[in-house]
């Protein structure tokens, strides 16, 4: 640990910090920047978190300066704020002030930095600014120049962390054109770079006009496309999912997301979602509700044998819902076939953020339920109702069966059985051929809309937080569980209680 | 290869294949480097020289043989200026108008050209026989205005001398003739031009004036000796940054077996320095003798010559004469039987000044864009492909021979105390004899611009001096009558340094706003857009230069100029910021007098009429702020301000 000052307080950081982190870390000031970004290399390069090193006869950039033992870093003298003005007027320049259009704009590093350290009036009477054309990068991304501050975060991340050359520098000097040459930005994590690009020079696509950043809510919860278990933050505004961005988390995604995790909210607000609880009793079609269906599967397990009742849940489930539905599987009706997957989910990293295990839950289910039941091999359920062998068949979650590599034969396997089922219930949030097989159907809740927690790959329980609060006619699953499992009990307990009653009145 | 040869969008190209020699040029150049993508330039160049411009099959097929992707093809060619993405004329005319050459008369060659070609400048004639572009300094500012038609130089031209050569391009011939080039004084004692009369050029002479002699005595010597010995010397380096030679060599880490390079900076580009350009073509065997001494004391591995693009003929003297060394064992395996081996090896930029900034030099080198980097870690630690490297200039390495044969103490006889031996001053300008002058450091200013160029002209008088090429503070005549030849004295009297010994004089028939101008443009020109400071600082203070000068100043004007000098002066990655910034600060500090009466007069008082119509200067924007203070008309504004820098047309 190396021992320096900033602005006369005393901080330790390990060998090898740069002075901006080793500040920023212990708090110690808050020194202005753009290119810099803790996840990427040193570049240097906006000469904004300049600050004076005593002994050092010019201004020196905190970024690309290593600590020294005994160091004295002073970060708020006249020099230094003179040069923060400096640097924020050269880039107001040719920067368009386009902030009541700018998709940027409530999270915009140069309109913070503007408001705290510039200079209030624009000394430029020198004709029109520099221009650009606007540009295409792609499906994902597009470009306005003009807001550029020539950080390179964006070029930097490509090179560094996804190894893509696509986005480059063109041209030089006060012409300096960040673009592509032909192939578009398509790789994965494209999305990030509107993210780290500290103006709104890089923005996404998908987020285009859509909010102003201020309007929206952001919830701190967990990406479940896969089993990495990302942290994000899920914005919302007025009930509806906006956006998703990443949470910092060293451990598990560092600063970044793939896209196909931030682009994977849209199914909230869909119309593939299930509406309302439906019952397709003898060819009729009739609309119910939750609590009525949930009466009549406690009712009607109660009167199942219970090898001819079979469970499935996917690791789509939050560890609170295995555990419930283990309760109601293996305690409460006490069968032997239930189990957490059709087949097994695959396993390992796909790349540096991505998992081959599309599940966000598979580790829980491994903790919480696989000692129990059938494990991932819910196949052997299948085989039962189609050889005739099920009454009842509960299904959660069918339609995530497609994540699966082979999921969509899969699924048409599933919704076949289905059939073969006197009276099979689904319990789902999305469409899928299983649900529109169901004699029962009842509709769930999305991860934005409920409480709860989940493995990730590495095993670490994450949390994930209610963003929308979702229709009021909707039980969630767990619940729902519970109930059936609590009607399912309290049934055991009377007819227990009335077994006794006989025999006590036999025995009398 | 063949896989690569796919364009952007994935449409096939026709695919481009070299002719065979090109070929066998380009895949030598491939395996001249350690890493593939270091012969981008040089593969480029080939291409170019083929094809006419970088052609998209062009840039598939050098990416293919870099090992690199088409998106890095186009951004390395589009950051240097050499590179051509649409074909040009036949002829390419670039007519310098850098300061040295517009001081003498380079906006009315264009002019000229212009007229005679029914082109402006920045355009191709239609048949596509002619391009003429306004150019940044070619180095030849002693014998300016300098002309560079395709490969050759045409240099103390005037409209009269350039109309023969302008009607055989027109002809579609290449001119012929003889092409003089700077004047080389013959001072009495030389160290670096020594015989430079006498044609040296081959080893053979070069051997019979008692070349390699230095060379024969180093390989006798232990490496630390050497550099113990030219620091003892005293000798500085003499690029512009000044940094003595012998300390730099000794920064490289101990007991380091990996590779070591040594590359030498022949990027000669800094306005008024022109130099480098005679010792790569008329002493190329003094180059190498000090290379190879340079090298063996600091157990070089191997070594490279940066040569800027421009210099087609220096680098081929240059390359024969390695090869003739390399033929007689003075270069290569075992030099002279001493068991000490280097390769010395050419490398060509492509029209970037930033690349003679050391560390943008190493990564145009490795075939990036010339970016310079951050320092720590210095070259000397990490340079050249990642391995301890140091860089000297051509006149630096060109003195090593002489003070490793005769001594530090022989060559300390020269000069002053702190600034000891000779250097070659490049004078340029408006004396009557423009040209280099090797002199002892110290030399007084008053001698080398009355005495040795012979003054200013017949009824001129001295306004003002350049002491150490563009980069460095201007001063007074009154400083500079003043001021010795050394970094100490001018320091003293005017805050400025020897820096590349490029000295440009001015009288008094020169704008000061419009020189400062045309200088910052240059550097607004040649920032390479890292960092913020420069890359917008340049380009504002050049547009309110011309303002000032087109007669559309403000009262504030001055303030804010200084206040961008300051924001830039040391705020940047490299030197280049100070280069621009102290020109300004400098120019405002002496001669603000100037600067005030062009904006209270709201004109320049240089220049009596502007000659708006036939200038071919790109033209700012003409939006000026509603409330300006000019009571000039709008288009009489706009008008003068096309006829910006212009520096000859008070002669006129």
């Amino acid at each position: 640990m190396i021992n320096f000052f900033v602005d006369g307080k005393p901080v330790q950081a390990p060998e090898g910090s740069m002075v901006i982190q080793a500040a920023h870390d212990a708090k110690a000031a808050e020194i202005p920047y753009f290119c810099y970004h803790p996840a990427l290399k040193p570049a240097g390069l906006c000469r904004m978190c300049l600050v004076e090193i005593e002994g050092a006869p010019k201004l020196q950039a905190s970024c690309t300066t290593p600590i020294s033992e005994g160091m004295k870093v002073i970060t708020k003298s006249a020099r230094v704020a003179q040069a923060r003005k400096d640097v924020l007027e050269f880039y107001l320049l040719n920067h368009p002030l386009d902030c009541p259009i700018c998709d940027k704009a409530g999270e915009c590093m140069l309109q913070d930095y503007t408001f705290a350290h510039a200079r209030q009036n624009s000394r430029f009477r020198d004709g029109e600014k520099r221009r650009y054309n606007y540009e295409d990068l792609g499906p994902k991304l597009f470009r306005d120049m003009d807001r550029c501050v020539h950080c390179l975060r964006c070029v930097r991340f490509c090179e560094e962390i996804v190894g893509d050359d696509n986005l480059s520098v063109f041209q030089r000097g006060n012409h300096t054109d960040i673009s592509i040459f032909g192939s578009p930005v398509v790789n994965d994590f494209a999305l990030n770079i509107a993210e780290l690009c500290p103006v709104g020079a890089l923005v996404s696509k998908d987020f285009l006009y859509q909010s102003r950043v201020w309007h929206l809510k952001k919830t701190e919860t967990i990406c479940t496309s896969c089993a990495t278990g990302c942290n994000i933050y899920m914005e919302s505004k007025d009930q509806e999912v906006k956006r998703i961005t990443p949470r910092i988390n060293k451990a598990v995604n560092d600063h970044w997301i793939c896209d196909y995790g931030r682009l994977n909210y849209k199914y909230v607000n869909g119309d593939q979602r299930v509406q309302e609880a439906v019952s397709r009793e003898s060819g009729e079609i009739a609309v119910t509700t939750p609590e009525d269906l949930s009466a009549r599967i406690a009712d009607l397990l109660g009167r199942t044998p219970k090898d001819r009742a079979g469970f499935l849940i996917t690791p789509e489930a939050t560890n609170e819902e295995i555990f419930e539905f283990r309760r109601l599987a293996e305690k409460v009706v006490a069968t032997p076939n239930f189990a957490y997957g059709l087949v097994p989910p695959e396993e390992g990293k796909l790349d540096f953020l991505r998992n081959r295990d599309k599940f966000p839950n598979s580790a829980g289910v491994r903790r919480i339920g696989a000692s129990s039941g059938l494990g991932f091999n819910g196949m052997k359920i299948v085989e039962k109702a189609e050889s005739g062998d099920l009454d009842v068949l509960v299904l959660f979650y069918p339609h995530s069966v497609i994540k699966h590599p082979n999921g969509a034969a899969l699924l048409t396997r599933l919704a076949g059985a289905l059939s073969k089922v006197k009276t099979s219930v689904v319990i789902d949030y999305l469409k899928s051929p299983a649900s529109d097989a169901a004699t029962w159907l009842i509709p769930g809740l999305t991860h934005a809309e409920k409480n709860g927690t989940m493995d990730n790959a590495q095993g670490m329980t994450q949390k994930i937080r209610r963003a929308i609060f979702p229709s009021p006619a909707v039980i969630p699953e767990k619940d729902l569980l519970v109930r059936i499992s609590t009607a399912l009990s309290e049934k055991g307990e009377r007819e227990k209680g009335r077994k006794g009653e006989r025999e006590s009145a036999a025995t009398t | 290869m063949k896989k690569l040869l796919v364009a952007p969008h994935g449409v096939p190209e026709t695919a481009y294949r070299p002719s065979p020699e090109t070929e066998k040029r380009i895949m030598a150049h491939v395996a001249k480097y350690p890493t593939k993508m270091a012969a981008t330039i040089p593969v480029l160049h080939e291409i170019q020289n083929e094809v006419g411009y970088i052609s998209r099959e062009g840039a598939a097929y050098a990416a293919a043989v870099t090992e690199t992707s088409v998106t890095h093809i186009y951004s390395v060619a589009t950051f240097y200026s050499m590179f051509h993405l649409e074909p040009i004329g036949k002829f390419h005319v670039q007519v310098c108008t850098n300061t040295s050459c517009a001081l003498n008369g380079a906006k009315d060659l264009v002019r000229h050209c212009g007229r005679k070609f029914g082109i402006s400048a920045g355009d191709t004639s239609t048949d596509r026989n002619i391009t003429l572009t306004e150019v940044e300094c070619l180095a030849s500012c002693g014998s300016g205005p300098c002309v560079q038609i395709n490969r050759d130089y045409y240099e103390f031209m005037t409209p009269e001398k350039l109309d023969g050569v302008l009607d055989s391009l027109l002809a579609g011939r290449r001119p012929e003739g003889p092409r003089p080039t700077a004047h080389i004084e013959l001072t009495p004692d030389r160290v670096v031009y020594k015989d430079i009369e006498n044609d040296i050029v081959s080893l053979d002479r070069y051997r019979q004036t008692g070349g390699y002699a230095g060379l024969k005595k180093a390989l006798g010597m232990k490496p630390e000796d050497i550099a113990n010995e030219v620091d003892a010397s005293g000798i500085r380096g003499l690029g512009g940054a000044g940094f003595p030679t012998g300390k730099k060599w000794k920064f490289l880490p101990k007991n380091y077996t990996g590779p070591i390079y040594l590359c030498i900076n022949a990027d000669e580009g800094e306005p008024g320095t022109f130099k480098d350009r005679e010792i790569l073509r008329r002493l190329p065997h003094r180059l190498i003798e000090g290379v190879v001494i340079a090298g063996y004391a600091i157990r070089a591995t191997e070594a490279y010559v940066y040569i800027r693009g421009e210099f087609y003929e220096p680098y081929e003297v240059l390359q024969k004469a390695v090869d003739e060394a390399r033929a007689a064992g003075l270069v290569g395996k075992n030099i002279l039987g001493s068991g000490f081996s280097m390769d010395l090896k050419l490398h060509t930029g492509a029209g970037a000044y930033i690349c003679g900034e050391e560390t943008a030099l190493l990564e145009s080198l490795e075939g990036k864009r010339g970016e310079p980097r951050i320092k720590p870690p210095f070259p000397a630690v990490k340079g050249l492909f990642g391995c301890p490297t140091i860089i000297n200039n051509v006149e630096t390495i060109a003195q090593v021979p002489a003070i490793v044969e005769r001594g530090a103490a022989w060559y300390r006889k020269r000069g002053t105390e702190k600034s000891p031996g000779t250097r070659v001053f490049c004078v340029s300008g408006h004396v009557v004899k423009p040209g280099l002058y090797e002199l002892p450091n110290g030399t007084p200013m008053r001698d080398l611009i009355f005495d040795w160029c012979g003054g200013l002209r017949p009824g001129r008088t001295l306004k003002a001096v350049i002491p150490g090429g563009s980069s460095m503070p201007v001063l007074t005549a009154d400083m500079a009558m003043r001021a010795t030849m050394c970094n100490e004295s001018l320091m003293e009297v005017g805050k400025s340094y020897t820096g590349s010994g490029g000295v440009i004089v001015m009288d008094d028939s020169t704008c000061m706003v419009g020189f400062l101008a045309r200088l910052i443009k240059f550097y607004e020109h040649e920032s390479c857009g890292q960092c913020t400071p420069c890359r917008e600082g340049s380009a504002w203070a050049r547009k309110i230069l011309y303002r000032i000068e087109a007669g559309g100043g403000r009262a504030d004007d001055i303030e804010t100029l200084r206040s961008i000098a300051r924001g830039i002066d040391g705020n940047t990655i490299c030197a280049l910021g100070e280069a621009t910034a102290w020109p300004m600060a400098s120019f405002l500090r002496n001669f603000e007098a100037e600067f005030a009466a062009h904006i209270e007069q709201q004109a320049c008082p240089f220049k009596n009429a502007p000659s708006p119509s036939s200038s071919s200067f790109p033209q700012p924007s003409s939006s000026f702020p509603r409330k300006r203070e000019s009571s000039l008309p709008r288009d009489d504004l706009d008008a003068r301000l096309r006829g910006h820098d212009d520096l000859n047309s008070c002669r006129k």
